[in-house]
């Protein structure tokens, strides 16, 4: 049985929201990365892998299970919502045996596990600790450790370095690729960053629809020949703001090293320079005809 | 046998949940309390049950069953209340001073002019000379003052006044069952509530003296049937099921309503069914709620036991929970189940507010039934030590409605796996989920 996420032109709906639209997409074993603006289906799509909704058209199968068939397909994966949380007066260590009860373990399996689990989130010494004592990153820690729990064969993570600091960012994608070598792993963010030091794949969404799936390398091909940096002074900033899509700007004193995107034609300034998965992610959007927002366009 | 141990392990830690949560002690104690101010927790000194002893002055009284005592006394509570326009009433339980407008008060002589025989037009003046009033209308403005500063007040004596049709009396060949009938007109034109009404009427009019032989026979069915234990249980049951009707819907919500926005995802995905789930939500709640009952019904028993211990009378010791499994366990399926289905579709208290309307109804509807109401309530009401005839000659329609709320009480659990099972997909909420997930507020970028 292969390990892999089909998804063959799924469509989903919220009243008139369309919020995936005939979407396809492979998603292998391995870390694989979901990017796209807020809005842009990323959750809905793990939400319907993970069974919590269901789709109106098209077909979807978690290591060959339809998912219709949601305790089987509920047996396959762990799934880390975006907003993890447990209730509040449990133990650390309650809620992973509730949570494993839910997921059909037996006692001895549960008492193997859970310690072990523990550990490797570097929870072992909260396993008394009140869910609701615990900060963000712990407790992301432990979202991670109860969709483990059952040992899963998929395992789903909806924006889970979001709102940690750099720190228990770095250990929590660590702990992500470590879990994710016998397994397939989905990641949804919009930290690019993540993407960059984690995942092989990658699927970059837009209203719904697919702007991109492939390998990372192959994003950044894309992106060969279309990133330069030049530097300005104020005056000219403006003028390169309006010509062009501004990825990164370094203000040195009175200048400023600007990091543009101009796919296609050579710019009167600048130096080419090899793309960042961010510019390539950037020029991914922009060459799709996703118009920049406003804050970033000014 | 390995998933039915996962099972039990999954009802057992719900059921931990339970018993750490506010609302099932504050539920707890409420029943203790109900139980010590309503004098069965411990029973008060008076409810010991003794043979009678012959020659007392009296045994209690009864609803009367004689027709020639309850439709006189009956007809003439109605004509005095028509007289003076005013009927008290307990619609829904409260108490109301009804008072009739023109048209209700000719439907109402009607009735009366069926069961007296009385022309409605004489009926209807009588009332409204008990409204303008018998007595003497003196105008100050008329009178002559002494010198003193008195006034002198003389009447001519002469007979002006109406003549008030003062008492009435029943029309021959009334029937029992015709009378019965134009009470309950004459109680819906009241508006319902009245004493006029089924029940009511029967508890209200023509009460009979209980006699020596009717205590003694009573008596010694509670002997024979009951062995002592049973007719106290009863009581217990019947103040207990009044609280039960609503109190277990507080923790069952307080359960369901721990299952936050952010927590249901994690629960959803996993792979237990949601029947399972459920289920061993909803046992943990019964059987948190039938702990303090079990446990009071043990120490009743033993009191009991020292109690009598000089009468010779084999108690019986399961009485306690015989009647609480039999009589209080269908209510609390009813109303933890109602809390479980109306938080599971809604995700809000409003079980408790429902719940509550329904409790209200039930047990102001059973005002006139207090004993051997058994055939609608979700509370079946026995307000009595003994009466153990009347328990037996109800038995059949008391064994109907508590399978009767069973059978609901199952229903309402399907109703909430299924309700369960559609939300698990992401059904029944969709519109709040999308406005959630779709972030269709304004817009932000955030620059990396």
């Amino acid at each position: 049985m292969s390990d892999a996420i089909v998804i063959e032109t799924v469509s989903k709906s919220f009243g008139r929201k369309k919020a995936l639209q005939g979407l396809s997409l492979r998603i292998p074993q391995g870390m694989f990365g979901l990017l796209g603006r807020n809005g842009a289906g990323k959750t809905t799509l793990m939400r319907t892998i993970a069974t919590l909704l269901a789709k109106e058209e098209g077909t979807l199968t978690v290591c060959g299970v339809p998912v219709e068939r949601a305790r089987e397909v509920r047996k396959l994966i762990g799934y880390l919502p975006q907003d993890f949380n447990m209730y509040p007066s449990m133990s650390v260590y309650d809620a992973m045996d509730y949570l494993g009860v839910l997921s059909g373990l037996d006692g001895l399996t549960r008492r193997l596990r859970i310690p072990l689990l523990l550990e490797q989130v570097n929870l072992a010494n909260q396993r008394r600790t009140k869910v609701h004592a615990l900060s963000g990153g712990m407790k992301r820690r432990l979202g991670i450790a109860q969709a483990l729990l059952h040992d899963p064969k998929v395992l789903i993570v909806d924006e889970p370095t979001a709102g940690l600091d750099p720190e228990e960012r770095v250990r929590f994608r660590n702990l992500l690729s470590e879990v994710a070598q016998d397994k397939t792993v989905l990641l949804s963010t919009h930290i690019v960053g993540d993407i960059e030091a984690a995942c092989q794949n990658i699927a970059i969404l837009d209203q719904g629809q697919l702007l991109y799936g492939g390998t990372v390398s192959g994003l950044l091909e894309r992106a060969q020949g279309a990133v330069y940096s030049a530097t300005v002074g104020q005056g000219e900033l403006e003028v390169l703001k309006d010509r062009y899509l501004v990825t990164g700007m370094l203000a040195q004193g009175v200048e400023c090293i600007v990091r543009f995107l101009s796919p296609g034609h050579t710019p009167e300034f600048g130096e080419p320079i090899a793309p960042c998965v961010e510019d390539a992610y950037l020029l991914c959007l922009h060459q799709s005809g996703v118009k920049p927002r406003a804050d970033f366009a000014e | 046998m390995g998933a039915r141990v996962i099972t039990m392990t999954l009802f057992f830690i719900e059921l931990k949940r339970v018993l750490r949560s506010i609302t099932f002690w504050m539920m707890a104690v409420l029943l203790v309390v109900v139980g010590i101010s309503q004098g069965v927790f411990p029973p008060e000194e008076g409810d010991t049950i003794k043979p009678p002893q012959p020659g007392l002055e009296s045994y209690g009284s009864k609803a009367g069953s004689d027709p020639d005592k309850i439709m006189p006394e009956a007809l003439d509570s109605l004509y005095l209340d028509f007289r003076a326009n005013s009927y008290v009433a307990y619609p829904m339980g409260f108490y109301k001073n009804v008072h009739l407008n023109e048209r209700e008060r000719e439907r109402m002589a009607w009735v009366l002019s069926e069961l007296t025989g009385v022309s409605e037009a004489e009926l209807l003046a009588a009332g409204e000379i008990e409204e303008q009033g018998r007595g003497v209308t003196i105008q100050t403005e008329d009178l002559e003052r002494n010198e003193d500063g008195s006034f002198v007040v003389q009447s001519d004596g002469s007979p002006e006044r109406p003549k008030v049709l003062e008492n009435v009396t029943l029309a021959e060949g009334v029937s029992y069952e015709a009378f019965l009938a134009l009470m309950q007109q004459a109680d819906r034109i009241i508006g319902g509530g009245s004493s006029y009404s089924g029940d009511y009427l029967l508890g209200s009019f023509g009460r009979e003296p209980v006699t020596y032989e009717e205590a003694l026979a009573d008596y010694e069915l509670m002997l024979e049937k009951d062995r002592y234990t049973g007719a106290h249980a009863r009581l217990f049951c019947d103040y207990m099921g009044i609280f039960l009707a609503v109190l277990p819907v507080f923790p069952a919500v307080a359960l369901m309503l721990a299952d936050k926005r952010d927590i249901r995802p994690v629960l959803y995905s996993r792979s237990v069914a949601a029947w399972k789930l459920l289920l061993c939500r909803w046992m943990a709640l019964v059987t948190a709620t039938l702990l303090p009952l079990l446990l009071m019904g043990g120490l009743l028993t033993g009191f009991h036991c020292m109690q009598y211990s000089g009468t010779g009378v084999a108690l019986d010791l399961l009485a306690y929970f015989k009647y609480i499994l039999g009589w209080l366990l269908p209510t609390i399926l009813v109303s933890s189940g109602m809390g479980i289905f109306l938080t599971a579709l809604t995700g809000t208290p409003a079980a408790i507010a429902l719940q509550g309307i329904w409790w209200f109804m039930d047990t102001m509807g059973n005002v006139g039934a207090l004993t051997g109401g058994y055939r609608v309530s979700l509370a079946p009401r026995h307000n009595a030590l003994g009466r153990t005839q009347v328990f037996l000659d109800g038995f059949g329609v008391l064994v109907q409605n508590r399978v009767g709320y069973t059978l609901l009480a199952l229903a309402l659990f399907g109703l909430a796996v299924w309700v369960l099972g559609q939300k698990r997909r992401g059904r029944l909420e969709g519109a709040r989920i999308a406005q959630r997930l779709l972030d269709l507020g304004p817009n932000r970028w955030r620059k990396h």
